[in-house]
Order: structure tokens, then sequence, then C-alpha cells
């Protein structure tokens, strides 16, 4: 069995890294359109919550806010290699369904009495 | 070009937040609105992200959306409210303890349905709160703890009757009553008691001073 070498493995991140920063046109224009389209799918949740009147509706529509904006900003972190901003991303995608959660028992509790 | 190129999805991003915040300021209802306002924070913590403010985000994750909308919540609920004291004798009121029970049945249906109709133009809640016996009932409302109380106040031969303290929930409420059901009845309670007398006025400045 021939031992692989460190140098012949692809280097896909570092490469892919480099040639982001120094090729905007090729590179990063692909990124760009994975974020336009996660905006596109963003103003569905969006419109929903807007013309929707059921309340259940709207949570719905703002669980999905909250997740695809999370994974939003987790993107932005990957496409600028920002620890600090993914760390927030997560945080901010664990913490935003415990407010829904949070906001479900109310509304839930107000029906009831 | 590049950098129209790479700053198109950060326009794109911040566009949405006057949407979302124009979304916020037209709902009628508060509940609907504290929604949208969830909705406002997360794309707010979007855009501060984008633009590098990650504690800022954070923040506005945390505080601005999760303790925020919470407290309104509860804040909206508990006092956007019409408090109608009830009648539930002892015996039965025994027999209950979870919420929900046999509470209900102390306004009939029908007339329940028929106040929550004007109360839900105006986003109020109809909240039942049971006394042990109609002399409680009336002095609840001598003390402004409910809005109104219900029941046979003036002798079992009679129609129910539902008091009203208020004269702006006695004009919402007293054409939807049904008639063969209850009397709304327009009661003003007592104002309220005199505050104590007043502190005595402080003399007049001029006199503090020290003549010669």
């Amino acid at each position: 069995m021939q031992p692989t070498h460190i140098q012949d493995l692809p280097q896909l991140s570092v490469n892919y890294f480099e040639f982001s920063i120094f090729n905007f046109q090729f590179s990063i224009l692909p990124m760009n359109g994975i974020l336009i389209a996660q905006i596109g799918a963003l103003l569905i949740p969006i419109y929903e919550a807007w013309q929707d009147e059921d309340i259940w509706q709207k949570m719905l529509a703002f669980a999905s806010i909250a997740t695809k904006t999370s994974i939003m900003i987790l993107m932005v972190s990957v496409l600028r290699d920002d620890w600090m901003i993914g760390v927030v991303g997560v945080l901010i995608l664990s913490v935003g369904n415990a407010s829904l959660m949070l906001l479900a028992h109310v509304l839930k509790r107000m029906n009831q009495l | 070009m590049a950098d129209l190129s790479e700053n198109i999805y950060i326009v794109a991003i911040a566009v949405l937040l006057p949407v979302t915040a124009t979304m916020t300021v037209t709902q009628r209802n508060p509940y609907h609105a504290l929604v949208i306002r969830g909705i406002l924070g997360a794309v707010a913590a979007l855009v501060y992200a984008l633009f590098g403010a990650a504690d800022v985000a954070l923040t506005e994750a945390l505080v601005g959306t999760m303790l925020s909308i919470t407290l309104y919540a509860i804040a909206v609920r508990s006092s956007m409210s019409l408090r109608l004291g009830v009648w539930v004798p002892d015996g039965e009121a025994m027999g209950h303890d979870a919420p929900g029970g046999s509470r209900e049945e102390s306004v009939p249906v029908p007339l329940r349905t028929a106040l929550q109709a004007p109360l839900q133009k105006y986003h109020l809640r109809l909240e039942q709160v049971p006394y042990p016996s109609l002399a409680a009932l009336n002095h609840a409302l001598q003390n402004r703890e409910v809005h109104a109380i219900y029941g046979p106040l003036l002798g079992p031969e009679t129609l129910p009757q539902l008091h009203i303290r208020l004269q702006r929930l006695y004009d919402l409420l007293h054409g939807s009553v049904p008639p063969e059901l209850a009397i709304a009845v327009y009661t003003p309670v007592n104002p309220a008691p005199e505050p104590p007398p007043a502190v005595p006025a402080m003399p007049p400045a001029n006199s503090l001073e020290v003549t010669p």
C-alpha cells in the first residue's frame, strides 16, 4: 500500500479561500447567488406572516424566519471565514427556538383562561 | 463591478429591515404585532452580524427578541382583558381545581359567545373570576376588583343581571346582550376614596431668606 503524502492531497479549503479572495468575479459570485437565493426564500415566510391573520400561522412564519436568518449568519461566517460571527450564529439559532417556545406557551395559555 | 456584486446581497438584506419594521407598525392586533416584532428582531440580528457587529447581534437576539417579547406577551395578556365576576356557589367551586373546569358553566354559553363577539373587535379577553357568594360579588364590583359582575343579584325570579361599572364597556356590550338571557345594567361605583390630606404647602421661597 502506497503511503499518501500530505502535499499530494488536494487542499480544497485553502485553495478555495485564496481563489475567492483574488478573483471576485468567478468565485464569490456563486456564493452571492446562494445568499440571494436565501434572501428570496426568506421573502416567502415574510409574505406569509404579513397576509395570514391566524396567530399560529404567524408563529410558523416566525419560526421559519428565525431559522433562516441564523443559517444565513452561519453562511456569511463561512464565506468570510469569521469564527466570531459563526459562534453568534449558532447561539442565535438555538436561542430563537427558545423564544419561540416561550411565546407559544404564553399564547396557548391565553385561550385556556 | 466587483464591489457591486459583493455588496448586492448586503443591500438586499438591509432592505428587509424597513420592510419588517413597516409590517410591525401596521399590525392592529397586539399579539400579531409581537410575533412580527420577533421577525424584525431576527432580521435585525442578521443585519448586525452581516456588518460585523456580532455582540450587537447576540444582544438583539437575546434581549431584544426573546426577553422583550416574552415580557410584552405576559403584559398584554394580563392587561387586555375584561374581568367578569361570576357567582360560583361553594359546593361547585370545591369540585374543580383544574383551570377551565366547571367555571366555564357559570356563564351560559350563548351569553358568553354574545359577549365575546364585541370584545374580540378590541382584542379583549373575557376572564371569569369566581366568587363564592353574591355579597362577595357585589363587594368585588364596589372595590373595583372586576370590571363587571354577572348573577341573579335582584332575586331568583328575575333574569340574571350583568352589572358593568365602566361607561365605555357598557356602551360596547349592552347592545349585544340577548334580552332573553340577561339584563345589562350600568352601575357606576362610588368614586375612589379621598386621598389623605396633602402635606401643607411649603412657605414661599422668599420667606426662607434671612432678613437682616
